[in-house]
């Protein structure tokens, strides 16, 4: 994921908002609100009238 | 304000994790890492408004609370109402009316068994969608001839994996897209490069990509954030069934039957046995409902109701584990 | 035996049919002139016979989802261009005549009917009247030609809006750019630019909503959807303006059960078994009744909050 920015950015906020709880309970790493891949998008197909035919919602396997 | 209650919408839904927690948005696909107290308090938050939840913390925790519903609010995951009771939990019922809803199909020749006869099958019981592994550089145009039966089928998704080879020229692969929109994605490994090639004529999308990797019957399921699938059909399912092998059925390039292909059992051959047959088999189905939720590790995992797997499962001691480990620990919340 | 009047491309066609496929159904979809005529195309109508249309078992079940079986090709390349209107609109009067005997005749046969063979318009003043008489509330609604009547209706509700007395369409210039009647604000600037009198408008006062609810009906029950657009100000008159950037929230909803109840009286009283009921709730928390779409999309419902309509709907056909 090419998000850099927004990871900066919502480091930032998660630090901002750290402080507000227990010293024990660090906020994660990882940036809040991440996009993820849409499969959904990626696998649904048109058909030659534009007519939206079908999707899948999940990867069939995860090889490469 | 204070007598209000915060929501989360309904199909925003947080997950406990070992260590970290999750809100995962399936209405749009995304997540939203959040530390266990929050999920704690997410969950106390049915039945408490917002002043109540703050008294049950014992006022230490305001400011955490405020700033996150908050922020909660501005990302547009959650509002706050004064009639929580007019918003359900989504119903996580999962139903389909697909008997097999994915397929893993790898072909070495046309001769082993019939590629047309087995698209006709898994078309009869509403396959979704296919992966087509071709293993060696097979004649293209009379493969294409198998696949008659696909155009205005039920199958709503085919992603073709082929060996790169430098004399195969672009204008077979264009005669593959052509064919039928429902061919999507077509991916020529042991490339020289990675690369995705533009040619987008009347498309809506990329459809041809190559890659360095290499493929293999044993090839191994990876793991990472991008790969989960964060959506309603998919967390549903994953309440009770494994969403890797339910409903899932794979044949080797012998025609052997299987849940996938790295598996040890095989269910009969595609020659003799009908795939009808075969998913009536208590045997074949025995880990379809086997959801991560009841196998170790994976049920201190955040992602466990996105996580697509079709690693093998085992039984020891009465516990479910996987035949191999994924490179994310939940309890450390790192990935290796 | 179940018949389905459709169109091609209806995704929401296609996943009931999954349904009644995987319930071993056998069901026959129509989605044209000529496989309507394959399958009625020879009526018989005899002496001391009871006239029943060819080879139709008792039990049938009837899904009128979409009326594209009713646009017939007709030729054109063999009649004089000038005579076109008047060679079409004398075969269209023809087939009138055709389909409503024909029509009639199947649901005569029929145990299950969803939709009607007449389409999916409904007089929403009719449908307006009715609601309020049943309790519901409604906004207040003015339909008039007159312009001295629009500006005191607009300084008596303070905020207005304009919007079809049938359907929300469209037209399509010549350069092929659609121009949709979509709902729109009326502002005190527009009305003064108006003739004294003009074409009769629907105008009807803005209700300042929290949320849209969308609720589908079957059968007796209710299905609803809140639907939060207001986030930003392009989505706050017609969420069918699509917003990419702040996204609608669909989620599960539940209507009070007094309103349930005033809406299954409303669908009874209307003679439909299905639809999709427009309604709002507004600001200072009461629910407002919009308008009925029979035959309405049930997937935008169904999809985010995983109702599993389809499959309710091919339950219905399969009378269980």
């Amino acid at each position: 994921m090419n998000n850099t920015k927004t990871i900066n950015k919502t480091k930032l906020l998660s630090k901002k908002l750290e402080k507000y709880f227990p010293i024990n309970y660090s906020l994660t790493q990882s940036p809040p609100l991440i996009r993820v891949r849409n499969i959904m998008s990626e696998s649904q197909f048109h058909n030659d009238n534009g007519y939206l035919v079908g999707v899948i919602s999940k990867p069939i396997s995860n090889i490469f | 304000m204070s007598s209000q209650y915060f929501k989360l919408f309904s199909t925003c839904i947080p997950v406990k994790g070992q260590s970290e927690s999750l809100i995962c948005d399936i209405e749009y696909g995304q997540i939203f890492p959040i530390p266990n107290l929050l999920f704690e308090i997410l969950k106390s938050n049915k039945t408490k408004n917002i002043e109540q939840l703050k008294d049950a913390y014992n006022g230490k925790l305001d400011k955490g609370i405020d700033a996150y519903f908050n922020l909660f609010a501005e990302k547009n995951l959650g509002f706050y109402t004064d009639t929580p009771e007019e918003f359900p939990d989504l119903n996580l019922k999962w139903q389909s009316p697909y008997k097999i809803r994915n397929a893993v199909i790898e072909i070495e020749n046309l001769e082993n068994y019939s590629i047309s006869n087995t698209l006709t099958q898994l078309n009869d019981l509403g396959c979704e969608g296919i992966q087509i592994r071709i293993l060696t550089t097979i004649d293209l145009d009379a493969l294409l001839a198998e696949f008659e039966c696909v155009v205005g089928s039920r199958i709503k998704y085919i992603e073709i994996f082929l060996p790169f080879n430098a004399d195969t020229p672009f204008e077979k692969l264009i005669k593959w897209r052509n064919f039928d929109p429902r061919i999507t994605k077509i991916i020529q490994y042991n490339a020289l490069e990675e690369k995705v090639i533009e040619y987008k004529e009347n498309y809506y999308k990329d459809v041809f990509f190559l890659t360095k990797k290499s493929l293999s019957s044993t090839s191994k399921e990876q793991y990472s954030l991008d790969r989960f699938a964060f959506n309603i059909d998919t967390f549903a399912e994953a309440q009770k069934h494994n969403i890797g092998l339910n409903r899932k059925i794979s044949i080797d390039s012998f025609g052997n039957i299987k849940n996938y292909l790295t598996h040890k059992s095989t269910f009969g051959n595609i020659n003799d046995t009908l795939i009808s047959n075969v998913i009536n088999l208590t045997e074949f189905k025995k880990d379809w409902n086997t959801n991560n939720t009841k196998i170790e590790k994976c049920n201190q995992c955040q992602f466990r109701f996105s996580c697509v797997s079709n690693v093998e499962i085992i039984k020891k001691n009465r516990k479910h584990y996987k035949l191999e480990e994924c490179n994310f620990n939940p309890l450390t919340n790192q990935w290796n | 035996m179940i018949f389905i009047f459709s169109q091609p491309h209806d995704t929401s066609t296609n996943l009931v049919i999954d349904w009644l496929y995987y319930y071993d159904q056998k069901t026959i979809r129509i989605n044209s002139y000529s496989e309507f005529f394959h399958h009625f195309g020879t009526v018989k109508i005899e002496n001391n016979k009871n006239n029943s249309l060819g080879n139709l078992t008792k039990k049938i079940s009837i899904w009128y989802r979409r009326r594209g079986v009713l646009a017939a090709p007709f030729p054109t390349n063999k009649i004089d261009q000038s005579l076109i209107y008047q060679f079409g609109e004398n075969l269209r009067s023809e087939l009138k005549i055709l389909f409503e005997y024909t029509f009639e005749k199947i649901n005569k046969n029929a145990v299950a009917i969803l939709g009607s063979e007449k389409g999916s318009r409904l007089n929403k003043l009719r449908v307006l009247d009715i609601a309020q008489s049943i309790g519901l509330n409604i906004p207040k609604t003015l339909i008039t030609n007159r312009k001295t009547a629009i500006i005191e209706f607009l300084q008596s509700e303070k905020s207005i809006i304009t919007k079809a007395i049938s359907e929300a369409t469209f037209i399509v210039d010549k350069k092929s750019n659609k121009h949709a009647f979509y709902t729109q604000n009326i502002s005190k600037k527009k009305t003064t630019e108006l003739d004294d009198e003009i074409f009769p408008s629907l105008l009807q006062q803005e209700i300042k909503k929290e949320f849209e609810i969308r609720t589908y009906y079957i059968n007796g029950k209710c299905y609803s959807m809140a639907i939060f657009s207001q986030q930003s100000a392009q989505t706050a008159t017609d969420f069918r303006v699509y917003d990419t950037v702040n996204r609608n929230r669909n989620i599960p909803y539940q209507l009070p059960k007094e309103i349930e109840r005033q809406l299954k009286k409303l669908m009874t009283r209307l003679q439909l078994k299905e639809g999709s009921i427009d309604l709002i709730k507004t600001k200072d928390n009461k629910i407002v009744f919009l308008e009925v779409n029979p035959s309405g999309q049930f997937g935008m419902v169904s999809r985010p909050c995983n109702y599993h309509l389809e499959e309710k709907i091919a339950k219905y056909l399969s009378h269980e």
